[in-house]
This record gives structure tokens, C-alpha cells and sequence, in this order.
């Protein structure tokens, strides 16, 4: 195949996703399928829906990690201009920008899968995190107040000061004084947790209409932040099981099948496959030990769900 | 002029920051995780900074990257014991040597790169219909529950959200095929 016919079919593909070919091009398609094995593959291939949703899914996935790098690149690279600026005009920053000049210097943490890691801030505040959570703070707070940025599950046990200490979610802020809280926020999740175990804090965000709102939470709330509708739903919950992870030990009451075993694939790094609806929605309540083998908790899933959940490749098939 | 190994190791790593994230998207249709297609697509530019080849012009060269990214990720799988579901299927129809079988590859990672490119960029509201409705196969009624909209907001966004899409995939290829005088 030459150019001009790799974007002609390239541009009918699209068509035919978008289910936009005219009765020409149909024919057109058809002919190209013809012409070998692979063209007719390729098309059958792409006109699979879970093969498309699984292929969305990789996208998906490859894009939130790029664009997670290119914000730690970015916030190297100004600390990096800074320093050279620094250099090179010394004297007039000495005298006049020294306060703007001082940006501190942004550090990154990921933790890795299979693994619970736990970091002190420089305000001696710590923080638990999940497997595959990522956590960006500076390395020394600004005076006025204590900013983080936080993907993933983390428990915050925060130490009391005066300064707030602000956490920024994926669409909503978080901010504090002292106290412990577990915040659940993934990017590829349409809600967001915030389970308070004591103390007090304010949800911060901007409503569907943009009006910025701030929401108290007192010991014993459970926040769930829809990011879809940008609303934010206070409620009362037994909040201490939600940090029970700190232990290896994942709580979960009534939850559905497909949210737990979500948490598992994230824990163990294995990916989810869902074929089949039958199950995906059942509810358990219950408890894994996650410093278990993975094997042990995929068998006792087995048993459960006989013939509906399979396992290959590091990756969890409901069916 | 002639060209130092600076230089070009220079011109790979550039071309390696800017098209890691499709290499390891075009990986993922080969292999199981995002892990696996990463090492896979660091292992194959190490590979190349370390060969003292010359990429002479680009477009052929990243065609030359996409393939030997196809290779590894085949190699891969054949030392494999355990396939998922794609896998083992790709086993059976792709081999290392067969053209046809690399360019429909290529087309099919090009395609829906474009498309979920500019899923991506549609406004919020429709961009999360669209894709729990036609990338994940809910239905309208599912959609609406577990967005808590009503299904008549689901569908007047599912037509937005194909008008737009439609507006951006437009010229997309046609430029392409313009400029080949098609």
C-alpha cells in the first residue's frame, strides 16, 4: 500500500468508527478488505467494541502517565531557570527579588505497586500512601501556607500549625490545620473520598455553574466528590476502616465486585478485564490482607464467583 | 554536514521524548501492562543510542522505530509461557517478517491515537458520555444512573459530542491525501 492509499484508508477507518460511511466508501472499504488477511483483520479488529474499549483503556492509561511526567518536567525545569537567573543577576536579587527568586524546589513521589510507602513532609506532617499514589510538595512550605498535590489513596496525619495545609485533588482542594483524614482520588475514577477520622476540614470547589464553594467536614464524615457533576455529598460513616490499609489489611463494606477487585489489580499492579456484567455489580462486605499472595486472593475470588474470574498475565478477567 | 554522535543521539532523544507516549500505546496492544510497553519501548532506544545508526530522514525512521518496537513486543510474547486474551490471538496472526501484518498494525494504533486524541479534548460533560457510551458500551439508561442525569441529558449529549467529534475529525488524514494530489 502507498501513502496516498494508507490516508485514504486511515481517513475511511474513521468514518467507519464514527458509523459516517456513505454507500461509495462502504464499497471502498469492502474492496481494500479483499485485498488481504490483514485489511480484513484490521477492520474486524476495529470494529470490535471491547476490543475498541480496551484499546481506549491503554490510551487512557498512557496519557495520565505523561502527562504526570511532564508536570514533574516542568516543575524541574523552573527551579532550574531560576537557579541560572540566580546566578547570573546576584546582585540585583540580593538587593530586590530575593523573596521571588527563593521558589522552592518541587519534589515528587510515586510509590511503587505491591507496597505501602509512607514519607514525612518537611512540616512533619506524614502521609501513608497506596500503591501507585503519587504525592508532589515542595521541599520547604511557603510562610503563609503548607501546598501539596496528591493522585491516588493516601492517610494524612497532618501536625498542627497555623498555616493551612492544602491538599489539591484531582477537581477540589482540601485544606486543613492539624488532623487525620484518608483521601481517596484517582484519576481514572469519576468520584473522589475523603474520609475524616477526627478534627475538622474544608472541601474547596468550584460547582458546575463555577461558584467556588468551601464545605466543613467534622470527625466522623465521609466526603464523596462526584467530578463529573462537581457536587460534593457529606455523610456519616464508620471513617476508621478507611484507613485500615496503613495495617495491609483493605476494609471494604458493601461495595461492588468490580470496585474491590479494582483495588486489588491497582494494589498488585495487575490490570482489570471486564467481560461480562453479571457480576461486576454484586456486593461484598468483608476483608483482604493485601500482604497476602496475589494468588491467594484471586483463588478465594474464584471460589466465590466459581467459573467468572480468570487470571493470565497479570491481569483479572470478570467473565 | 557532517553529523557528530552527539548530535544524533541528541536527534533520537528528542524524537524519543515526543513519541514515547505512541510507542508505548501501539506496546500496549502486544503486550499486558503499561510497564511491560515501557521497558519495551526504553529498551529499543537504548538499542539505537547505542548502534551507531543514523536516522538520514524522520519519517522513515520512525517507521523504523514503530517496527522494531513491534519486533521486541513479539519476541516478547513468544518467550512468554501465560497470554491474555489479545495476546495470544496476535500470536497466532502476526509474525516478525510479514509487512502486511506491521503496516495494518501501525494504521489501526495511528487511527485510534487520532480519535481518542480528540475524545480527549471534548468539553467534560460529553466527553465522559461519549466514552462510557461508545469506548466502554454502556447504555443510555446506565450512563444516566451512574452519572445521575436523565437519559434525554445522555442523549443530547451523545449527538453533541459526535457533532464535535465529527467537526474535529474532519481534515484529519485529508491533508495527508491532499497533498499526494488525491
Amino acid at each position: 500500500m502507498d501513502k496516498i492509499n494508507e490516508e485514504r484508508i486511515k481517513q475511511l477507518l474513521v468514518k467507519h468508527l464514527m458509523n459516517d460511511l456513505d454507500s461509495s466508501e462502504a464499497r471502498e472499504i469492502d474492496e481494500w478488505r479483499k485485498q488481504s488477511p490483514s485489511n480484513d483483520n484490521l477492520f474486524l479488529r476495529m470494529s470490535d467494541s471491547s476490543y475498541l474499549a480496551k484499546r481506549y483503556r491503554d490510551f487512557a492509561q498512557v496519557v495520565a502517565l505523561e502527562t504526570t511526567r511532564m508536570a514533574e518536567k516542568k516543575s524541574r525545569l523552573r527551579y532550574w531557570l531560576w537557579g541560572g537567573l540566580a546566578v547570573a543577576a546576584a546582585a540585583v536579587i540580593l538587593l530586590f527579588v530575593i523573596p521571588y527568586a527563593m521558589k522552592p524546589k518541587m519534589l515528587t513521589f510515586s510509590s511503587p505497586n505491591k507496597d505501602i510507602a509512607s514519607l514525612v513532609l518537611p512540616d512533619g506532617s506524614k502521609v501513608w500512601m497506596k500503591a501507585a499514589s503519587t504525592i508532589t510538595y515542595p521541599e520547604k512550605f511557603k510562610t503563609e501556607s503548607r501546598d501539596i498535590s496528591f493522585t491516588g489513596e493516601g492517610y494524612f496525619e497532618v501536625s498542627h500549625s497555623e498555616e493551612p495545609f492544602v491538599v489539591q485533588a484531582d477537581g477540589f482542594k482540601i485544606k486543613v490545620t492539624g488532623t487525620k483524614f484518608d483521601l481517596k482520588s484517582y484519576r481514572d475514577e469519576s468520584t473522589a473520598l475523603t474520609a475524616l477520622i477526627d478534627g475538622e476540614v474544608f472541601i474547596i470547589y468550584a460547582d458546575s455553574s463555577g461558584v467556588q464553594r468551601e464545605e466543613k467536614m467534622v470527625g466522623g464524615d465521609l466526603s464523596v466528590f462526584d467530578k463529573t457533576s462537581r457536587s460534593n455529598n457529606i455523610v456519616k460513616a464508620n471513617t476508621s476502616i478507611y484507613s485500615s490499609w496503613i495495617g495491609g489489611v483493605y476494609y471494604f463494606e458493601s461495595e461492588t465486585v468490580e470496585n474491590i477487585l479494582r483495588e486489588v489489580c491497582r494494589y498488585y499492579g495487575f490490570n482489570l478485564i471486564i467481560d461480562e456484567n453479571v457480576i461486576k455489580d454484586k456486593i461484598l462486605s468483608g476483608r483482604l490482607k493485601m500482604s497476602e499472595s496475589a494468588d491467594s486472593i484471586i483463588l478465594a475470588f474464584q471460589e466465590y464467583f466459581p467459573g467468572h474470574i480468570s487470571f493470565e498475565s497479570n491481569t483479572i478477567i470478570i467473565q | 554536514m557532517p553529523k557528530t554522535r552527539d548530535d544524533i543521539k541528541d536527534s533520537i532523544s528528542g524524537l524519543y521524548e515526543g513519541r514515547r507516549a505512541f510507542l508505548c500505546f501501539y506496546a500496549m496492544r502486544y503486550v499486558n501492562s503499561f510497564q511491560e510497553a515501557e521497558d519495551i519501548v526504553q529498551s529499543v532506544f537504548e538499542k539505537l543510542l547505542s548502534s551507531n545508526l543514523m536516522p538520514e530522514n524522520l519519517s522513515s525512521f520512525d517507521s523504523y522505530v514503530i517496527s522494531a518496537v513491534r519486533n521486541s513486543c513479539l519476541n516478547y510474547l513468544a518467550q512468554k509461557k501465560t497470554h491474555g486474551k489479545y495476546s495470544s490471538y496476535i500470536l497466532n496472526e502476526e509474525r516478525p517478517d510479514d509487512e502486511d501484518g506491521f503496516l495494518t498494525s501501525r494504521i489501526e494504533a495511528e487511527v485510534f491515537w487520532e480519535i481518542f486524541s480528540k475524545v480527549e479534548k471534548l468539553p467534560e460533560g460529553c466527553r465522559q458520555v461519549f466514552r462510557m457510551s461508545y469506548l466502554e458500551n454502556f447504555s443510555n439508561q446506565e450512563i444516566a444512573e451512574r452519572l445521575g442525569i436523565s437519559v434525554n441529558t445522555v442523549k443530547s449529549q451523545k449527538a453533541r459530542a459526535k457533532e464535535l467529534l465529527r467537526e474535529s475529525l474532519k481534515d484529519l488524514f485529508s491533508i495527508a491525501a491532499l497533498l499526494f494530489g488525491l
